[in-house]
């Protein structure tokens, strides 16, 4: 009998991921793709304080990219650089020269975001803000610099939406209690590798871990940049088990995603709807509902 | 004399053969209805609702042996971590409706496939990451093999070589080799892939992708994606697939968007349209291919595709939540 519980599979390895197939590595070096045309390695840094709980959606994130990685025959490492304000720009920079990352994810705070948006810049590497809306970042508009935190712009066009909404209700970007779309496996997948529950910027930093590996193999590149025009070529499209394709506005590189309307610690609303798109893509959708197109860069 | 004897007797015992009618089991459609546990059971002739099977929680994934003498049907608790006896492989003796024996296939059994010769069943285990092959001549699990991330939709090539397992968080797809029952390959699919099928000849597998809206086709013999399609334009959910018994048709249940698309496999492109009831995720055609049939899990019912004229002829009522349907051959 050949029984390999996967689960299992995943304690093994521990917290956060590192497989590196020595043979495999070695055929990178020459040819930079498996046989199957994915790429041989994905290298990802992640720069968020140590202890803090957030933490947990990165660390799941690279579980199951690490998962995916040994399924290509490719493989996947996440740096981890523990770092808070302004040190944070320096655990970047750590990152991306002495492990030549491709992506970055963290800004735990409005200037650990900052000083990462500003190493990521100088040092051509993307960063990916899970943690702080993008109005409150000073360096929002850096090149190669992507929003994964819901904007203030799109909590308040969500919430108004809502007609009647209760007093307290406030606009999130996730929920431990959605089952839906198969959030209801994500938010199990979590409780059952941390105990607890799903939070908001938990979500943020496992959906940057999965969009980061998914797009680093379907963009088939090694560099920064181009993976940044994949990014937000409309091409690239993600599914965060919230019902709708998920893609960066070209303009302000932030993530178009629904936001759920809670109150009560009860989800009451999700804006928008799957249901509503009619003849709209779901990118139009998405802007015309959630402000994806309040703010832009341009100028 | 003796000649000519022979050849009327045979001639006699050809007409007695026609004229004998098929078993009633052998005319028969069967829809899984998650919620209310069971399976209705409708005659394909008249369309008339002629029987419910009590099977068991859950039940999903549903497909008649090649003989079709069984009917097998996934079931699963509402713990999808725990593998608990509500998560089974049902068998029905379709002969008197009775659930006959369950089989264990892992944790939360949702898809699965059986092999042509009717003894593998390869079931996807969503929650557990993994696919498990049932010997159903003696219902031991002979392997569970690690797969993607979310592992749902399974199909068996038409000469059982090749297993196909969706998974729907890794976008992937994992290729088993039947000959040594183990992962061989995996590729990069579209966005949340649901179910995949085999084209007759085996050469294209067709996968559904419910987040991209796409029909991603595959070069089956390689394993490598071809093209990807979209349905309703792009604001299709797809889910369950089916390809013509002659190949040139593959029609796809599109869920959300509460309508088929019909793709013609030739040119890769869409065809036909057909609005049918709500939320079809499951998705049969009859053994002649004249008839397409959906389960739609919103409407409780069942919608009946005429593919000659790609219109919907009739609506029967199921159970509560149809999820997937199965058509005698």
């Amino acid at each position: 009998m050949n029984r390999i519980e996967r689960r299992t599979f995943l304690r093994r390895l521990g917290a956060v991921g590192i497989w590196l197939p020595p043979a495999l590595i070695a055929a990178g070096r020459a040819s930079g793709r498996t046989a199957s045309g994915t790429l041989v390695r994905v290298r990802l840094g992640a720069v968020w304080p140590a202890g803090d709980p957030d933490l947990d959606g990165i660390r799941l994130g690279a579980d199951e990219a690490g998962h995916a990685a040994r399924l290509f025959g490719t493989a996947f490492v996440l740096h981890q650089a523990e770092g808070d304000g302004t040190r944070a720009g320096e655990a970047a920079e750590r990152l991306i020269r002495d492990h030549d990352v491709l992506g970055i994810v963290g800004g735990a705070t409005a200037v650990a975001a900052d000083a990462i948006a500003a190493a990521a810049a100088a040092h051509d590497a993307v960063f990916l803000n899970v943690g702080t809306p993008r109005e409150q970042l000073m360096q929002a508009c850096s090149p190669g610099t992507f929003h994964i935190n819901a904007s203030e712009a799109m909590r308040r066009h969500a919430l108004g939406t809502v007609r009647d909404s209760p007093a307290g209700a406030y606009a999130t970007g996730w929920h431990p209690s959605l089952e839906r779309f198969g959030a209801g496996q994500v938010n199990d997948r979590f409780r059952r590798a941390f105990g607890r529950d799903l939070s908001e910027n938990g979500w943020y930093g496992w959906i940057a871990v999965k969009l980061l590996f998914d797009a680093a193999q379907r963009a088939g590149t090694e560099s920064a940049s181009e993976l940044a025009e994949y990014l937000v070529s409309g091409r690239a499209l993600f599914d965060g088990h919230k019902g709708l394709q998920l893609s960066f506005h070209p303009d302000t590189r932030q993530l178009r995603q629904p936001l759920y309307i809670v109150a009560g610690d009860r989800v009451i609303a999700q804006v928008p709807e799957a249901s509503a798109l009619g003849d709209m893509t779901h990118a139009e959708l998405l802007d015309s509902v959630a402000g994806g197109k309040e703010a832009t860069c341009a100028g | 004399m003796r000649r000519l004897s022979a050849v009327i007797a045979l001639l006699v015992a050809g007409l007695a053969a026609h004229a004998m009618p098929a078993a009633a089991q052998d005319r028969r459609i069967y829809v899984s209805n998650e919620r209310s546990g069971d399976v209705t059971v409708i005659d394909q002739q008249t369309l008339e609702v002629v029987g419910r099977i009590e099977v068991g929680l859950r039940p999903r994934g549903i497909h008649l042996s090649p003989d079709g003498r069984r009917l097998y049907v996934a079931l699963s608790d509402h713990d999808p971590f725990e593998e608990s006896d509500d998560d089974a492989i049902a068998v029905v003796d379709v002969a008197t409706n009775r659930v006959i024996a369950r089989h264990s296939a892992g944790s939360d059994p949702e898809q699965f496939g059986l092999s042509p010769d009717g003894r593998w069943l390869y079931a996807s285990n969503e929650d557990a990451g993994t696919a498990t092959i049932t010997d159903l001549r003696t219902g031991e699990v002979l392997a569970t093999l690690v797969v993607g991330i979310e592992p749902e939709g399974v199909a068996v090539s038409p000469d059982g070589r090749w297993v196909y397992v969706t998974a729907e968080t890794s976008n992937t797809v994992s290729v088993i080799d039947t000959r040594i029952n183990d992962v061989v390959s995996t590729f990069l699919v579209d966005a949340r892939p649901r179910a995949a099928a085999f084209s007759p000849d085996g050469n294209r597998a067709y996968i559904t992708n419910e987040i991209s809206g796409t029909l991603v086709i595959a070069d089956a013999t390689r394993h490598r994606v071809l093209n990807s399609v979209p349905l309703a334009g792009g604001r299709a959910k797809p889910v369950g697939v089916v390809v013509s018994p002659d190949g040139r048709r593959v029609y796809v249940a599109n869920g959300h968007a509460g309508s088929v698309s019909v793709v013609e496999a030739g040119t890769h492109r869409v065809v036909h349209e057909i609005a049918v009831g709500r939320r079809p995720w499951g998705i049969a055609i009859s053994a002649d291919g004249r008839f397409v049939y959906t389960a739609n899990g919103l409407s409780d019912d069942m919608s009946v595709i005429d593919t000659a004229t790609n219109r919907v002829v009739a609506t029967v009522p199921a159970g509560s939540m149809p999820w997937g349907v199965a058509v005698s051959r």
